[in-house]
């Protein structure tokens, strides 16, 4: 299983970035292997349509759990899309996050901000 | 010619100068073009004869009986107004843009291109003046397509009510402008924002000048002492008074009652047409 997380830095170290769409990184943790892959966000500069296109990375990827401390509709939308299933981030590091994601301490996310753009 | 009144900040008075101005010139026509909340149309109080046209924008539609999933259209599209799940494309209407580039790019035709709803535009007269407004659906997040149908309705002289601000909107609006009036207040956010207007003017290479509204204290040199920077003169003053202001409250024009307004917005209509030569 793939779980994703937005970060600031490249390490497990790091703390998550507060926003999604224009995360910095984004870590990608398989749980098969244990191994930790970072990525540049594509979408961190996009003239629009920031969320959509992290959540499309994030599809691209595989990724079936994300953990994260905020996100607006769109990205619901993809991400919803795609069955993958949100956790509501706690402010301490990508490795504590992991950890208490694996033993099930995580909440789910289920409140969203209404995003940027306006909608009907 | 055409005469676009804009501001920067909102609530120097742009709709004040703008309907009175296109009220003392002959069959002129008033373009609202602040399409969020458009007011000019208020002073302009005669409903007879009102006409008015929806306005749309182009929005894809997906076959998916065509659609072979090939993602093209989605990788295309620059602003990510398309998601890919599940083989097929998922469209964003908030963030397209309208370019019609997917429906280009498709290899098996199964895009294409449906007309969409984002406002109306209202056309009436007040005496000798063509009143036009543009209205935008609420929630609606592009007001260009609006902006765009309401100058088509240009004619004889113009006068432009721009939307505050100098984004997208507000340059859409100039776009057709012979003439920009800069209109502002003696306060620091007025000059503020009148600065980045200005700018904004200068980059469009369109002659401008400026209007001072609500003035009260003649030791506040604010705004005069930037125009000369710029090289340039306040076309009119126009004072903070209880008169206009229980005017505009009451949703009439100035210049039909008040002999002095009348000649004040003459005397801002001969500089204007001297600053276009």
């Amino acid at each position: 299983m793939k779980i994703a997380m937005a970060t600031l830095e490249e390490s497990m170290g790091t703390k998550l970035d507060q926003t999604f769409g224009r995360a910095v990184y984004f870590l990608f943790h398989d749980t098969e292997n244990g191994e930790n892959k970072f990525i540049e966000n594509p979408a961190r500069n996009a003239s629009g349509g920031a969320g959509i296109k992290s959540a499309q990375t994030l599809v691209d990827e595989g990724v079936e759990a994300l953990i994260v401390f905020r996100l607006g509709s769109n990205a619901v939308q993809v991400l919803e899309g795609a069955n993958v299933k949100c956790f509501r981030a706690v402010d301490e590091s990508a490795q504590v996050n992991l950890d208490k994601f694996i033993a099930g301490e995580l909440a789910k996310l289920e409140d969203f901000h209404p995003g940027y753009h306006h909608t009907k | 010619m055409n005469i676009a009144v804009l501001s920067g900040k909102g609530g120097t008075g742009k709709t004040f100068v703008s309907t009175n101005l296109a009220n003392i010139i002959e069959s002129s026509t008033y373009l609202d073009c602040d399409v969020e909340e458009p007011n000019g149309r208020i002073f302009f109080n005669n409903t007879d004869g009102i006409k008015k046209e929806e306005v749309f924008r182009l929005l894809p539609s997906i076959d998916k009986e065509k659609c072979i999933g090939c993602r093209a259209c989605v990788d295309f599209c620059r602003f990510s107004g398309l998601a890919f799940l599940g083989n097929a494309p998922m469209l964003f209407p908030e963030i397209c843009h309208s370019c019609g580039g997917c429906e280009k790019i498709c290899p098996t035709g199964a895009i294409t291109e449906v007309d969409f709803n984002v406002g109306i535009v209202q056309i009436n007269k007040y005496k000798d003046t063509k009143v036009v407004s543009g209205l935008l659906n609420i929630g609606e997040a592009s007001s260009i397509p609006v902006i765009s149908r309401v100058l088509e309705e240009i004619e004889n002289t113009s006068v432009i009510d721009c939307p505050p601000g100098s984004a997208c909107s507000t340059m859409e609006s100039i776009k057709r402008a012979d003439y920009c009036v800069l209109v502002t207040e003696p306060t620091v956010f007025g000059l503020h924002n009148l600065k980045m207007i200005v700018e904004l003017v200068q980059l469009f290479k369109i002659p401008f000048g400026f209007v001072l509204n609500k003035v009260e204290d003649p030791k506040n040199t604010l705004i005069e002492d930037y125009v000369k920077t710029v090289n340039k003169d306040i076309l009119i003053k126009i004072p903070f008074s209880k008169e206009i202001a229980n005017k505009v409250a009451s949703g009439t024009l100035i210049t039909d009652t008040n002999k002095d307004m009348k000649d004040l917005f003459e005397t801002l209509l001969v500089k204007i047409q001297k600053g276009c030569e």
